[in-house]
């Protein structure tokens, strides 16, 4: 097990941190003023949603589950576990209530597209280490880790024609 | 930045040097503003990580076999790459001192934390574009990062 989590629960940190993605973005596309903003936001939430039914389905796979629950303490070092829980517990988005309050409270459509940034980023740094946990068992989180990567860029070009 | 996706060792390694270049710039000016003693070690301790970091770097690049050919990535990976580049902040000395002016302690620690996860998602990429040979040298230093990221969220834990 993996900071004292098992591979269902770490999996579940995944599943929630796509669906907090999801409420994020969808609080974001109706409140937000511009029309690229809108719809730009309304695609992010379809992607954030198929990867969420991406896990669920990993969730349902017992070589995936095993793979995680059989990393032993042992095998990683105590500054890497500290890290992966660093990683979890600097989440931006924690929870539902949160996603939509930082959505609604951001002081400007770029402010929240920084914000929306920092989350892919940080979504980006836990599955790449999902990615090394896994090994063998990790093939369908490239494609995951690609599109977040595209997210990216979407989301910096979006900040970048707002600011223009 | 990049021609076409295209991206050189070099030119990754004095990107790496400038990310280094701006922490130890930022965390100088933290410790000689922040009033709080956690901080201030901290931001200390991570200075001077910098700056042997950017002295490995430095090395690095000194040490690149001139053969090497720039890697030309597939264009989305190439955006990632631009976008994440282009959406870091990387303060200047003189920035440094401007911007932890109106912050508190826990500000600090934030754009600390930031800028941390920044530059391990960027070192990932540039571990892609080093010879075999640095790769060893890129995942202790991102191994480095990694525990900055640590401690830097222990110390908000601690504050909060």
């Amino acid at each position: 097990m993996l900071l004292a989590l098992t591979g269902q629960e770490i999996l579940q940190i995944a599943i929630e941190t796509e669906r907090q993605g999801a409420v994020f973005y969808e609080r974001l596309a109706t409140s937000a003023q511009d029309q690229r903003v809108k719809e730009e936001c309304q695609r992010l939430v379809a992607f954030e949603r198929e990867h969420e039914k991406t896990f669920r389905r990993l969730l349902g796979q017992r070589d995936v589950q095993r793979a995680l629950d059989s990393l032993q303490p042992g095998q990683l070092s105590d500054e890497y576990q500290q890290y992966l829980s660093a990683l979890i517990d600097s989440n931006m988005l924690p929870d539902e209530e949160t996603a939509q309050r930082l959505a609604e409270e951001a002081e400007s459509e770029v402010a929240a597209i920084n914000i929306a940034l920092q989350m892919e980023k940080n979504t980006i740094l836990f599955y790449q280490e999902l990615q090394n946990l896994l090994g063998e068992q990790a093939g369908v989180l490239q494609a995951i880790l690609d599109e977040e990567r595209s997210h990216v860029y979407e989301l910096n070009e979006l900040k970048t024609y707002l600011q223009d | 930045m990049a021609q076409a996706g295209l991206f050189s060792a070099s030119q990754m390694i004095d990107i790496a040097i400038q990310t280094e270049q701006a922490g130890h710039a930022f965390y100088e000016a933290a410790v000689q503003h922040s009033d709080e003693p956690q901080v201030k070690s901290l931001c200390q301790w991570l200075g001077e990580e910098e700056l042997t970091h950017e002295q490995t770097f430095r090395h690095m690049g000194q040490n690149l076999p001139p053969e090497i050919e720039p890697k030309e990535w597939p264009g989305e990976r190439a955006e990632f790459i631009d976008a994440l580049l282009g959406s870091r902040f990387m303060p200047s000395p003189e920035q440094a001192q401007a911007l932890v002016q109106d912050m508190s302690a826990q500000d600090i620690l934030d754009f600390a934390l930031t800028f941390e996860k920044d530059t391990i998602i960027f070192f990932y990429e540039m571990r892609e574009m080093v010879p075999d040979g640095a790769v060893d040298q890129v995942n202790e230093i991102i191994a480095e990062e990694k525990a900055h990221v640590s401690r830097i969220l222990k110390a908000k834990q601690a504050l909060a």
